[in-house]
């Protein structure tokens, strides 16, 4: 199978500090890759490296074959990257209806002249706004559609958050703990969903704590710590790893 | 259902609208009338980029007077007609919105505030000093109206009297209302609302927030500029006194209390703020005073503005009909 | 040829007009680091402590320092209003409602001292203004002399305090992260009123500086404030140091720029400043990475 992303000498200093270090890694085609390591590992800002919400100081991405390091983040999008946020990040004075819907826009691809003269543009806009409802039937958020965001629970934002990076219509998701203060029976429904979304072809690359959920449902994972890999693997190889244990529990032998 | 009531409702106030002029005895009150027209478009204008995406625009009074001066030189020192003046004054007005559009990008907040302010006082003081271009301080008298319009040589409307002027001002306001509403509730006016929300999210979510936020200053100096291009050849006389700082705050309570980011705020408001001060004319010399009052009261005790009290009100059925109003 | 007794004198007079713009830009940049709150109202403190000043003075048989102490301690007040019914409702709500209140209360404040004091210009006349010192071909009135010592004695005072005292130490620790602040104890409502206080006291104090060199009216605050924020942007949000720097650097531009090119266009200097600044740097010459108060 064919890497869809592809990340090599990833490098990030804040000051004189390294968030990530030489960092590489890859991404399968239609794989789910799990990304995990200690608090502060560095994985977050990996995310916001592949998303050009900051700048890497060192290293080069490709996304499908094609650089994508210097590319502005809508351009990213555009490319078929779609990520969530670990603390969300919901347009809160909207409602979830028009939350989904606006992350349509390079779907929709709305230009001003046609918005206000071209009725197949009103048109396409509907058809948007029927799928942004599909969408949100999906993630089983329908019934609040015309609530405002900022009145969610925490659970139901993260819900909402995978929506809007659905409508994106990403190959690749970038899931920053999708899970994370979510109780057993929410965390269930978001596997659920999450395998539903991988049976639709997308990729997904996926940051969390959870082990239990991480172990179930990874093909492949990926250690990070202090911004340097240490481990990669199947889940079996990886949870018997003694470098791994050692990050995770201290200096304990097993 | 909903829908057929709403065309109903709309051709009532239209017809009323139409009707209006012919039932209002004293001059005076028409002119006030359509004084607040050209406030509900500068509201409005103003509402595009301060309401909807969040930025606050305190050289708004610019755009006007650029709209209002670009006007009055085309036609005054070209010769152009009215009728063309109109729509390219609109034009140089937009050139002038991505023109102070392009170094706002990257400001927000408070910087962007103090730079538009500045930009604002500049374009003051330029119609101040380009005298030759401007005549200064003194203003341009003698701006002739539109030129009648003849129908197949028996039907004339001529702008002789203010009754004309009030049709022009309402299909302007009609056109441009319209545009202004298409656009809240398209795609467009989402990702606006996005940036005001989040603009780093917005542009995770794969809108260009650049292009964007000048495609909004454009709009919102289009608007702007129609309007004092209205104003020039109406009131046949502009010099830079109108278009002051005094007059961007007084737009701004405008879309304030009206109800920042809808579309029937600014309009309110505009109504609102052109009648007030009429009624208030016993305390006039505390006019500027107390919008400054409401200004702050309005943004902490009813940051919805009179739409937000409005919508708490009216029962859910008829809100849902409101919505993105 | 420009002669270089001329280029001192205006830079002097410059650098007495920056320090009273440094005066202002410091309560300005205080609100902006500690609380992250933009006043847009900051210019009417500066007014209203001239006006006290021209009346405490009167009121007080013409002693001109003691009025200057008066009015310091009536805005410091007036400051702490601020804070109690213009900012700490909006608290934690974004930039723009406070912006939009406190626009609302300046435009308030400024009519309602045109209402009161009339729109015609005061002067405050003091006994310092006629003497004039002469040194090297520079002249400089007492009066001058005494605001540029009375700033740099506000501004060491300023600096002390930020760094020696307890309080000091707390509206650092507030400036650098809130929440870690707030862990730790520090009520960041009784911060806030402090940095109020200071603002407003050292907006007086510059309004008070002032009135005896030029003329008393009530828009007074408007210019000021922007030519604050100019400061307060080129120095870096929060940045003390930077604001003082700041402000002497800007008005020995404009006094250079008036003196040398146009004093027509001599308020336009700092706009024409301010835009480049912002276009090359967005964040400001120092921007908000500089957010310590020292």
């Amino acid at each position: 199978m064919e890497s869809i992303l592809n990340v090599e000498g990833l490098t990030k200093y804040f000051g004189g500090l390294a968030a990530v270090e030489d960092f590489d890694l890859y991404v399968k085609k239609g794989e789910i890759l799990s990304l995990i390591g200690p608090n502060g590992a560095g994985k977050t800002t990996t995310f916001n490296l592949i998303t050009r919400l900051e700048l890497p100081t060192r290293g080069k991405i490709t996304f499908k074959g094609k650089g994508i390091t210097e590319l502005r983040p809508h351009e990213i999008v555009e490319r078929g990257i779609a990520r969530t946020f670990q603390l969300t990040r919901v347009f809160r004075k909207m409602t979830l209806l028009e939350n989904v819907a606006v992350a349509q826009h390079l779907v929709i691809r709305p230009n001003l002249w046609s918005t206000l003269v071209s009725p197949s543009e009103k048109k396409r806009e509907k058809e948007g706004l029927k799928k942004a409802e599909e969408t949100l039937q999906f993630v089983n958020l329908f019934p609040k559609r015309e609530e405002l965001a900022a009145n969610l629970s925490l659970g139901e934002q993260k819900r909402l958050e995978l929506a809007i990076a659905l409508s994106m219509d990403p190959e690749l998701l970038l899931l920053d703990e999708p899970v994370a203060g979510m109780n057993p029976k929410e965390t269930e429904e978001i596997i659920d969903l999450i395998g539903i979304i991988r049976e639709k072809g997308i990729t997904i690359f996926l940051i969390e704590h959870d082990m239990k959920m991480v172990m179930g449902i990874s093909e492949r994972i990926i250690v990070l710590n202090y911004g340097k890999k240490i481990a990669e693997g199947s889940p079996e190889e990886v949870s018997q790893n003694p470098v791994v244990l050692e990050a995770y529990l201290g200096r304990r032998h097993q | 259902m909903k829908f057929w009531m709403k065309i109903l409702g709309g051709l009532l106030i239209l017809a009323g609208l139409i009707y209006l002029p012919w039932t209002i005895k004293s001059p005076y009150f028409l002119h006030i009338i359509i004084v607040s027209g050209i406030f509900v478009l500068l509201a409005s204008s103003l509402n595009l980029i301060t309401g909807c995406t969040g930025r606050l625009n305190l050289g708004h009074a610019a755009f006007y007077g650029i709209g209002a001066y670009s006007s009055t030189l085309l036609v005054m020192k070209l010769g152009i007609s009215v009728w063309f003046g109109m729509p390219l004054a609109g034009l140089i007005t937009v050139f002038f919105g991505i023109l102070i559009g392009i170094p706002c990008l990257k400001l927000k907040g408070a910087y962007l505030a103090i730079t538009t302010l500045a930009f604002g006082e500049i374009t003051r003081l330029a119609m101040m000093n380009l005298v030759p271009l401007t005549n200064g301080p003194l203003g341009i008298r003698g701006i002739p109206g539109p030129p009648p319009i003849i129908f197949r040589n028996s039907l004339l409307i001529s702008f002789d009297s203010k009754i004309s002027y009030y049709y022009l001002l309402l299909a302007l306001c009609l056109v441009c209302l319209l545009i202004i509403k298409r656009l809240l509730n398209s795609q467009i006016g989402r990702t606006f609302m996005a940036i005001r929300e989040d603009e780093v999210r917005a542009e995770t979510v794969g809108i260009d927030t650049t292009q964007i936020k000048i495609m909004n200053f454009a709009l919102g100096a289009f608007f702007a500029g129609i309007a004092g291009s209205f104003y020039a050849h109406y009131v046949r006389f502009i010099s830079p006194d109108t278009f002051t700082l005094n007059e961007t705050f007084t737009i701004l309570t405008m879309v304030v209390i009206g109800g920042l980011g809808t579309f029937y705020g600014p309009i309110v408001g505009g109504i609102i703020f052109t009648f007030l001060p009429e009624l208030l004319r016993a305390i006039a010399e505390y006019r500027m005073m107390i919008y400054g009052l409401m200004m702050s009261v309005a943004i902490i005790f009813m940051p919805e503005g009179i739409i937000g009290i409005l919508q708490s009100w009216i029962p859910w059925r008829i809100k849902k009909g409101l919505k993105l109003e | 040829m420009i002669p270089t007794t001329e280029l001192a004198q205006q830079a002097l007079n410059g650098l007495v007009m920056g320090g009273v713009y440094a005066l202002i830009a410091l309560g300005l940049t205080l609100i902006f680091g500690i609380l992250d709150q933009a006043n847009f109202a900051h210019g009417e403190l500066y007014m209203m402590g001239a006006y006290a000043t021209l009346y405490f003075s009167e009121f007080l048989g013409g002693s001109y320092s003691l009025a200057l102490i008066f009015a310091m301690v009536a805005v410091a007040f007036l400051g702490l209003l601020y804070e109690w019914l213009l900012f700490r409702p909006l608290r934690g709500m974004g930039h723009l409602p406070a912006i939009i209140s406190s626009l609302g209360a300046s435009i308030f404040l400024w009519n309602l001292a045109l209402l009161i004091f009339g729109s015609a210009p005061r002067q405050m006349r003091t006994e310092l203004s006629e003497i004039t010192l002469t040194f090297l071909g520079i002249s400089l009135t007492v009066q001058r002399l005494l605001v540029l010592l009375i700033t740099l004695g506000l501004i060491i005072c300023l600096y002390l305090m930020i760094m020696k005292t307890r309080m000091g130490k707390a509206m650092r620790a507030t400036a650098q992260d809130p929440e870690v602040a707030a862990l730790l104890g520090i009520d960041i409502n009784r911060i806030a009123e402090m940095t109020f206080i200071i603002g407003g006291a050292l907006a007086a104090a510059a309004g008070a500086l002032i009135g005896p060199i030029f003329l008393i009216y009530p828009a007074m605050g408007l210019m000021a404030c922007l030519k604050a924020f100019v400061v307060v942007i080129l120095g870096g949000l929060g940045n003390v140091v930077g604001a003082v720097i700041a402000g002497f650097a800007l008005g020995v531009i404009e006094s250079l720029g008036a003196g040398f090119i146009s004093s027509a266009y001599k308020d336009v200097f700092a706009f024409l400043v301010l835009i480049l600044v912002l276009w090359a740097r967005p964040e400001g010459i120092l921007g908000k990475t500089a957010k310590k108060a020292g």
